[in-house]
């Protein structure tokens, strides 16, 4: 377990270590350090009280002449026994409560839980006082009523974690293999759970910490021992104010934090560690793109790419090229299917393009015109302008993408009335029901959420979304890969003719060969973040000239021919941190020679708006400049 | 011809539905929801069967059903001509072993702490077949025979150390642990890239023809299939509507549905664009099946009988039938 050496790189964490790891040491090696053992008795002077700071006392004196220095230093011995004795306590109750809540659920669960929801609404505080006023103010007293008021809310992370974990493919499949519920929380279910169950003791000990200081601070600690909220609770009702003695009130307060500050870092810090969030990313801007200036001629193409290329910036700050100078372009009313497999950047450049990367994503050059107009140049206001008005996006799983607590007229309404605000609300429903009539939902139905809506019509609600602002361009990010073939074949069918109906271009991002040969014009084929090769469809799919087209298309199934045994390509496509540095497919490619592994092959031209970037196709054509 | 590992004779499945207020205050007829209907199938050692149709069909409740995870609510269950209903406890978990799945999903199906030699270990400890140095080699030889050569440089991985393809090996090798004689798999290649599936797809179908073991691919791909089994079963609403021979039932479909599914699949051939015969709407809700034939209201062929008389299986060919009153007549 590295959790340790994680803990110690976690910036916050190493403070927490560090002021835990004096605490712990103090109270381990108390007899030893301090200069007086407060269970002797001492026979104070009046001078001895309240005594301020000297060489033989260096923190001074409490009311009846004990040394503060020793009495803090054991102190760490009562606080660090009732926290920990006290979080395993809750860890053990919480954990328990969770771990079967979780995965039994049901009523049984279901009971659990409002059992700690009545505990949770309980004001902790208040009840202890009540508990330790009546059955007596004892240390394991305390400790017990601080562990049994404390797992609220350790059950239901637990409780949370369980739910998540038992849903889990590989707890299904140890079902299926024939494991008991013992096995599988034992197996699966328990180490997935432990490091939050741990992390969240951590924080547990503090709390427990505080609550005992409280309880001594009012009167109720046990009266047969120093713990720091006795100190206090002596220095407050025995004149140390009036007698000017600040350091028997200040010194245990500091202590308390000292050791709760320890333990809260290093419990957020472990909890940092075994649930990482994501927090910095989100919280810092897309970064813009730069503007690359144009060379020659505005693109007249409704959508032009031009040699983007596409960073991906880790946590860490390393670097993984995800698009790498991809050229291509989609004419007025065109449909243009990008195929690659994962990782081919297919559905980053379109992102890029429309500038919706997720974080870390980062445009480091090219550019996008749609009509000429540079999509990079564009300031905030004239890219919301854009998006949807003129370029808009069919996501893949429709149910994600639709808002579920609002209906789905009243989806496509706000849409209209976001891009045009001076629209009349009744003009704007009444184009809503004409998009959804066009896409083939009863205008009555509009009406419904999406929960209402089956798969397929999911979809068409989000074509009918897509096309709510006339967009020139469309894209369709795998707009049928989570629904059957049948509907497959509805919905591909709804966007051929729409495309065709309302002059559209269209950009089809599929992993599907087959879909692309019957929907689209034209294919780029993206492989490792580059174009391996773009034609029209109907020469690349015949005569393909990329060693990665063809492999690929013989890796296809094809009901033409349903005898043809499939041929995997050897090895897997490429990660974007560790692409190869010559050809992206050299690894891969049967035909690579020693250049392939070495050097970047350009992009040939085979003929008009048919090219591929092989090395083997460099002796019949010139590369293009 | 061998003996059948496992028959299901004429099974039916279904689920009680959920009723609400306003159904009981209409009155509405407390209709079950017929998951699976009347479904006949028979695996023989060494066959690859194909059981092919849209969600909804009832092909994961009949995989379930194969595995023993469910129990029918009419027909019967055979393992070697023997019921499974009149079993003894021991007995069925002893058969219960002969029956393996492959997942759909082989990145969410591993545990990410578990190394592949515990993933595979883990059926023959849960079902304690095997200890110490045979539990090694078992592992070994199962990682083998999935194809992940040498077994012990995999031993010690973790499963994001592996690729998709990798991964679905993993999987295939813990269900080949228990040495079982069927081998359900649930959409096997439809998470992983187009350029590896066929890896997986010749592992399946070599562990069927070299090793004997029955393959059971549920699928909703007709294409990718078509290369690899040896029997298709086509399902909807829960019957068998078409099955036979992979080859015939590709070639000569007699059912309308069959020949709708087929029709719509795409081919990477952008010249060859085939006449589509698209269905409208969506599969009907299994809970309210239609009188008669369950395809009539969207069949293009669909005839006053097949309003009223439900068909049954009849023979088309060797070994190829199907449930339509235009083929038996």
């Amino acid at each position: 377990m590295n959790l340790g050496r994680r803990l110690w790189a976690h910036r916050l964490g190493r403070i927490g270590v560090f002021l835990l790891g004096i605490s712990v040491l103090v109270a381990t090696f108390a007899p030893v350090l301090a200069p007086f053992d407060p269970s002797e008795n001492v026979r104070p002077t009046i001078d001895d009280i309240y005594a301020g700071p000297s060489a033989e006392h260096p923190l001074g004196t409490d009311d009846a002449g004990y040394d503060v220095l020793s009495l803090l230093i054991y102190g760490s011995r009562v606080s660090l026994l009732v926290g920990f004795s006290g979080a395993i306590i809750a860890l053990f109750i919480g954990g328990l409560i969770g771990l079967v809540a979780g995965f039994r659920g049901g009523k049984l669960g279901n009971g659990l839980m409002r059992f700690t929801d009545f505990f949770l609404v309980i004001p902790d505080l208040a009840l202890q006082i009540v508990i330790v006023a009546i059955i007596g103010q004892s240390l394991q007293n305390i400790i017990i009523v601080i562990g049994a008021l404390g797992w609220t809310t350790t059950a239901r992370l637990v409780r949370a974690q369980t739910l998540s974990v038992r849903e889990r493919k590989f707890v299904m499949r140890a079902r299926a293999v024939g494991a008991s519920d013992s096995y599988i929380l034992r197996r699966h279910v328990f180490p997935q759970v432990l490091p939050l169950m741990l992390a969240n003791t951590v924080l547990t000990v503090s709390l427990a910490i505080l609550s005992e200081s409280t309880l001594a601070f009012i009167g109720l600690g046990d009266p047969t021992v120093t713990s720091w909220g006795q100190m206090l609770n002596y220095a407050f009702n025995r004149g140390a104010v009036s007698a000017g003695a600040w350091w028997a009130l200040i010194t245990p307060g500091l202590a308390i934090v000292w050791v709760v500050l320890g333990v809260t870092l290093v419990g957020n810090a472990l909890e940092d560690i075994v649930n990482p969030r994501q927090g910095r990313h989100h919280m810092e801007p897309e970064p813009v793109p730069p503007v690359v200036p144009l060379v020659g001629e505005a693109p007249r193409a409704a959508l032009a790419i031009r040699n983007l290329t596409v960073d991906f910036v880790g946590p860490d700050g390393t670097r993984s090229r995800a698009v790498d100078g991809v050229i291509f372009e989609v004419d007025k009313g065109e449909a243009l299917g990008l195929v690659g497999e994962s990782g081919s950047g297919k559905t980053t450049a379109m992102l890029a393009a429309l500038r919706l990367l997720p974080p870390g994503g980062e445009v480091v050059g090219g550019a996008v015109y749609l009509h000429g107009e540079n999509v990079f140049a564009l300031d905030d206001d004239e890219l919301r302008a854009t998006r949807w008005t003129r370029m808009a996006l069919v996501f893949q799983g429709a149910m994600n993408a639709l808002n579920p607590v609002r209906s789905v007229e009243d989806q496509i309404v706000e849409a209209i009335q976001t891009h045009f605000p001076e629209m009349a609300a009744a003009k704007a429903r009444g184009r809503a029901g004409e998009l959804l009539q066009l896409v083939g939902i009863d205008g009555d139905r509009g009406s419904e959420y999406p929960h209402q809506f089956s798969g397929g019509m999911r979809q068409r609600a989000m074509i009918a979304l897509a096309l709510a602002c006339d967009p020139e361009v469309i894209v369709a990010d795998e707009p049928t890969t989570a629904l059957d073939v049948m509907i497959q074949a509805q919905v591909m069918e709804l966007l051929d003719r729409l495309r065709r109906q309302l002059g559209m271009g269209m950009v089809l991002i599929t992993h599907d060969l087959a879909l692309v040969a019957e929907t689209c014009e034209r294919v780029v084929v993206m492989y490792g973040g580059i174009v391996a090769e773009q034609g029209a469809v109907n020469e690349v799919f015949t005569t393909p000239r990329h060693p990665y087209t063809r492999l690929l298309l013989e890796a296809f199934p094809d009901l033409d021919d349903p005898t043809r045994p499939l041929v995997s390509i050897p090895g897997t496509p490429p990660r974007p941190d560790q692409l190869p540095p010559g050809c992206r497919f050299a690894p891969r490619c049967p035909q690579a020679f020693d250049r392939c592994h070495v050097e970047k092959p350009p992009s040939y031209p085979i003929a008009d708006r048919w090219e591929a970037a092989c090395f083997l196709l460099e002796d019949r054509v010139e590369a293009r400049g | 011809m061998a003996d059948p590992v496992l028959e299901l004779d004429a099974v039916s499945v279904s689920f009680p539905r959920p009723r609400s207020l306003v159904d009981f205050f209409a009155r509405r007829p407390n209709n079950d929801v017929r998951a699976v209907d009347q479904v006949s199938l028979e695996l023989r050692p060494g066959e690859v069967l194909a059981v092919v149709g849209e969600s909804g069909c009832g092909k994961t409740t009949t995989a379930n059903l194969i595995m023993g995870l469910l129990a029918p609510s009419a027909g019967r269950v055979l393992v070697h001509g023997e019921n499974l209903a009149e079993l003894s406890a021991g007995q069925l978990r002893r058969s219960r072993r002969k029956m393996q799945m492959v997942f759909q999903d082989p990145y969410e199906s591993l545990n990410p702490r578990m190394t592949v030699g515990q993933i595979v270990a883990e059926p023959l400890q849960v079902h304690k077949a095997a200890t110490g140095v045979e539990l090694v080699s078992r592992i070994a030889t199962a990682l083998d025979r999935a194809g992940l050569r040498p077994p012990e440089r995999y031993l010690g991985v973790r499963p994001n150390e592996l690729s998709g393809g990798q991964r679905q090996r993993v999987v295939i090798a813990s269900a080949l642990a228990l040495e079982p004689e069927v081998l359900v798999a649930d959409e096997p290649v439809s998470m992983l890239d187009v350029s590896i599936r066929a890896d997986i797809l010749n592992l399946l179908a070599s562990l069927a023809r070299q090793q004997g073991i029955a393959v059971v691919m549920i699928t909703h791909d007709m294409s990718t299939v078509a290369a690899y089994s040896d029997r298709i079963a086509v399902m909807y609403l829960g019957r068998i509507v078409e099955t036979g021979p992979t080859l015939s039932v590709l070639t000569t479909p007699s059912h309308p549905y069959t020949r709708a599914l087929l029709s719509v699949v795409p081919v990477p051939h952008p010249s060859q664009r085939k006449p589509r015969i698209i269905l409208s709407g969506e599969t009907p809700d299994p809970g309210r099946i239609p009188p008669g034939c369950r395809f009539n209201p969207r069949c293009p062929v669909v005839f006053d009988r097949c309003h009223i008389d439900d068909p049954r299986l009849m023979p088309v060919g060797e070994g190829h039938a199907a449930a339509c009153w235009l083929v038996g007549g």
